[in-house]
C-alpha cells in the first residue's frame, strides 16, 4: 500500500508532492497518473476569487492511503467525492484503518485542525472536487450575506464533529458536469468555476436550512459544548456494556436531562442514542471488515447477546447482513 | 413627468434609485415596486461580490418609458435579456385559429458596449421582462482567461455589435432568467445565488456564441424576419402548458413557412425538434414550480397539462432521474439546464 502524508495549505504544492510520490510530473496544473498508480488525472484549478480546487477523475491500480495531518491553522477543505468501490476487492488485508467509513461517496467539510484519511483500494474509482480555503476566505464569502453570521457560528460549533452530507443526485449531476468538461476546451475554466460556485452555494444553503430545521440555538456556551462532547466520548467508550442512562449522563454533564438531550442534538445533529447506535454499528462494520472476528464475536463485543437482534440492527444501518459483509470480502 | 430617463454611469443601482426618485417612491434595498399610477411590477438592482452590476425587472407600464445610457467613461459591456409579451388576456390562444398579432418588439439577447448609446424600452401595456448586467473586460478575463477573451473581442463581439444577429431567448436562458425575475429573492445566500445565475447566463451566452455557426462563418442562412417568426413559434409553444400544443400545421401557417423548413430551422435555432423542445420546457417549468414549494405535485401536474399524475411522474423521472416527490423546496435542487 502506498501511503501519502501531507499537511499543505497550498494545492499547487500539494499536487507537485503527489507527483513525487507517484513518480511523475505536473504539467499545466495537470497530473496524469502513471499506469502503476492508476488511470486518470488530478487537476488544479485556481479561481479568480481566491479558491483553490483539485478535480479528480481516476481509478487506482493499487491501494493508496491519503493522510492529511492536522495543522494548527484555520483552513477548511470541502470535498465532493463520488467513490465507486469494485464489487470484488482484490486480495490483500486492509489493516489498521481507524475509520472504515472514510471511503464513501459524500460531501464533507473538514477543518485542517483535524486529521483526515482517505483510503482507495485497488480498482476504486474516484470522481471528485476538493476545494480548499482559509477561514478569512470563508468570512469574506459569507460577509455579504445576511445569514452569514449564523452560518459562521454554526460552523465554529460543528467543526469538531465533521460535517457530512450525502452525495445526492444533484451533487452528482454538477460533479459530472465538472469532470466531463473537455480539458482543452477554451472556456472550460469558466464552466468549472461556475459549477464549483454552485456546489458551494448549495452546500451552504443546505447547511442553513438544516440549521433552521433543528431550531439551532447559538446560545450554547463553550462549557456546555465541552461537557456535551465529554458525554459523547463517555458514551462510546465501551460498547460491550449497557450504555449509560440519560439521568446519569446528565449528572456527569451537570445539566438537566432535557437540556442535555437538546444540546446534544444541536451539536451532533441526532439524538443521544441514535448517535450511540450509529457509532456502535460503525464499530461492528470495522471489526467485521478486519476479518479477525466472527459475526458472533463482534455481536458479543458490541453488547448483543442475541445475534439476531444484532443482525437486524446491522441491516437497518447498512442495508446488508453482517454475514453478507463477511461473505463479500 | 418625463418618460425618458437618462443615466450617466453604467450602474444599475443608480438607475433604480434615480427612477424611484422620479416616481416619488422609496426603493429600499434597491427594489422599486411601481406605484399604480406608473404601472404594475418591479425592478431591482444589485452590485454583486465580483463587481458586476445587475438589474432585473418585470413591468407593465401605464405610459411607455425609455431608459438610456449615454456613452460612459467606464468601458464595459452589457448583456441584456429582454422579453416582451402582451398582457395574457389580450393574447389569442392557439385554439382560436386566428393568427397571432405580430409584435414589432424583439425579444432577444443583446450585447452592447458603453461606447455606444443604449436604450431600454418599456412599452405601454406590454409585459416586459428583463435581466441586464454590466461586465468589464477584466471580469471577463478572470472568468474565461485572456486568450479566449482576446478571440471573443476581436472576432465575435464586433460582429455582434455591428450586425445585431438576433439570438433568441431559449429554454436554457429562460429557466435562469425566471429565477432572477422575482420581486424578492428569498434565499439564504442571496447575493451568491444571484451572482451564480448571472454567471450562468454569461456562460451560456459565450458558449452559444462559440457554437453559432453563422457568427463563425459570417454566413447567416436565416433572415432576421425568419428568426423573428421562429421566435413567435417558440413563444406559442411554451406559453401555456395546460393546453395541447399547437400542431405543426398550425405553427407552419402562423410562421408562414413550410412544415419542413419550419422543423429544420427551429431545430437549428433552438437545438431541439419542436416537440422535444416543448416537452423539455414543460418539465423544467414543472421542476421550477415544485422548487418554489408553493404547489402540490397534483397542482403542478395539472398546470403543465397532465391530468394523469402517474404519467407526469414518469415523464418527470425520465427527464431528471428523480420523482417529483423527491424535489423539495428546501433541498437546494438547482433548476439550471445543461
Amino acid at each position: 500500500m502506498l501511503k501519502i502524508e501531507y499537511n499543505h495549505t497550498d494545492y499547487a504544492e500539494l499536487l507537485s508532492d503527489f507527483a513525487q510520490y507517484f513518480d511523475c510530473a505536473v504539467v499545466n496544473n495537470l497530473l496524469v497518473l502513471p499506469p502503476h498508480i492508476g488511470n486518470g488525472y488530478m487537476k488544479l484549478v485556481e479561481m479568480p476569487n481566491g479558491l483553490q480546487g483539485i478535480i479528480s477523475n481516476y481509478t487506482v491500480h493499487q491501494d493508496i492511503l491519503f493522510k492529511r495531518n492536522k495543522i494548527n491553522r484555520d483552513f477548511f477543505t470541502l470535498r465532493f467525492d463520488e467513490v465507486i468501490i469494485p464489487e470484488k476487492p482484490v486480495d490483500g488485508e486492509v489493516d489498521g484503518l481507524p475509520d472504515i467509513n472514510q471511503i464513501r461517496s459524500a460531501v464533507f467539510l473538514g477543518s485542517a485542525k483535524f486529521e483526515w484519511l482517505f483510503l482507495t483500494t485497488n480498482g476504486t474509482q474516484v470522481k471528485g472536487v476538493n476545494i480548499f480555503f482559509s477561514k478569512d476566505w470563508l468570512e469574506h464569502f459569507l460577509a455579504v450575506e445576511s445569514v452569514g453570521d449564523l452560518i459562521k457560528k454554526y460552523l465554529s460549533l460543528k467543526m469538531s464533529a465533521f460535517n457530512y452530507e450525502p452525495m445526492d443526485m444533484e451533487y452528482k449531476r454538477i460533479l459530472g458536469e465538472i469532470v466531463n468538461t473537455e480539458q482543452h476546451f477554451m472556456y472550460g475554466s469558466m464552466v468549472v468555476q461556475n459549477r464549483i460556485m454552485l456546489m458551494l452555494e448549495r452546500f451552504f444553503t443546505r447547511i442553513y436550512y438544516k440549521m433552521s430545521d433543528i431550531h439551532f440555538d447559538v446560545k450554547l456556551t463553550n462549557d456546555d459544548i465541552n461537557s456535551v462532547k465529554k458525554i459523547a466520548h463517555e458514551l462510546l467508550k465501551d460498547f460491550s456494556v449497557e450504555p449509560v442512562g440519560i439521568n446519569k449522563l446528565a449528572k456527569m454533564a451537570a445539566m438537566s436531562p432535557s437540556k442535555l438531550k437538546i444540546s446534544f442534538k444541536e451539536i451532533f445533529g441526532m439524538p443521544i442514542y441514535q448517535y450511540y447506535q450509529k457509532h456502535r454499528m460503525n464499530r461492528a462494520k470495522a471489526m467485521l471488515l478486519s476479518r479477525k472476528y466472527s459475526v458472533k464475536e463482534v455481536g458479543l463485543e458490541l453488547g448483543y447477546n442475541n445475534l439476531s437482534n444484532f443482525a437486524k440492527a446491522f441491516k437497518k444501518s447498512f442495508d446488508q447482513l453482517p454475514s453478507d459483509l463477511l461473505g463479500r470480502y | 413627468m418625463s418618460n425618458h430617463f437618462k443615466f450617466e454611469h453604467p450602474d444599475y443601482v443608480q438607475y433604480v434609485q434615480q427612477l424611484a426618485d422620479s416616481f416619488k417612491v422609496k426603493a429600499a434595498a434597491n427594489l422599486l415596486v411601481l406605484p399604480p399610477a406608473v404601472g404594475n411590477g418591479f425592478i431591482w438592482a444589485e452590485t454583486l461580490p465580483i463587481g458586476i452590476s445587475v438589474m432585473a425587472a418585470q413591468m407593465v407600464m401605464v405610459h411607455e418609458i425609455t431608459l438610456s445610457q449615454s456613452p460612459a467613461a467606464e468601458h464595459c459591456y452589457s448583456l441584456q435579456f429582454t422579453e416582451y409579451s402582451k398582457d395574457p388576456s389580450e393574447v389569442k390562444l392557439p385554439g382560436s385559429k386566428k393568427n397571432q398579432p405580430v409584435t414589432q418588439l424583439q425579444s432577444s439577447v443583446r450585447l452592447m458596449h458603453t461606447l455606444m448609446p443604449q436604450t431600454y424600452v418599456f412599452p405601454e401595456g406590454v409585459l416586459t421582462q428583463t435581466v441586464c448586467f454590466y461586465f468589464s473586460k477584466n471580469q471577463l478575463n478572470q472568468l474565461v482567461g485572456t486568450n479566449a477573451v482576446e478571440e471573443m473581442l476581436t472576432k465575435y463581439f464586433p460582429y455582434l455589435l455591428l450586425n445585431e444577429a438576433l439570438e433568441p431567448i431559449a429554454t436554457d436562458y429562460r429557466i435562469t432568467l425566471n429565477e432572477l425575475q422575482v420581486e424578492t429573492i428569498d434565499i439564504p445566500l442571496r447575493l451568491n445565488y444571484i451572482q451564480n445565475r448571472v454567471l450562468l447566463l454569461l456562460e451560456k451566452f459565450i458558449i452559444n456564441l462559440f457554437n453559432r455557426k453563422e457568427v463563425v462563418t459570417g454566413k447567416l442562412k436565416r433572415t432576421d424576419g425568419e428568426t423573428m417568426r421562429l421566435m413567435q413559434v417558440e413563444a406559442l409553444l411554451v406559453k401555456n402548458f395546460t393546453l395541447a400544443p399547437p400542431t405543426i400545421d398550425e405553427l407552419s401557417r402562423i410562421s408562414a413557412m413550410s412544415p419542413t423548413k419550419l422543423k429544420n430551422d427551429f431545430k437549428n435555432l433552438y437545438g431541439h425538434p419542436i416537440y422535444v423542445y416543448f416537452q423539455k420546457n414543460r418539465m423544467l417549468k414543472a421542476k421550477s414550480m415544485l422548487l418554489t414549494g408553493k404547489y402540490s405535485i397534483k397542482e403542478v401536474g395539472v398546470m403543465v397539462g397532465y391530468s394523469n399524475l402517474s404519467h407526469f411522474a414518469n415523464t418527470f423521472k425520465r427527464e431528471f432521474s428523480i420523482l417529483p416527490s423527491e424535489v423539495m423546496a428546501k433541498d437546494g435542487v438547482l433548476v439550471y439546464n445543461s
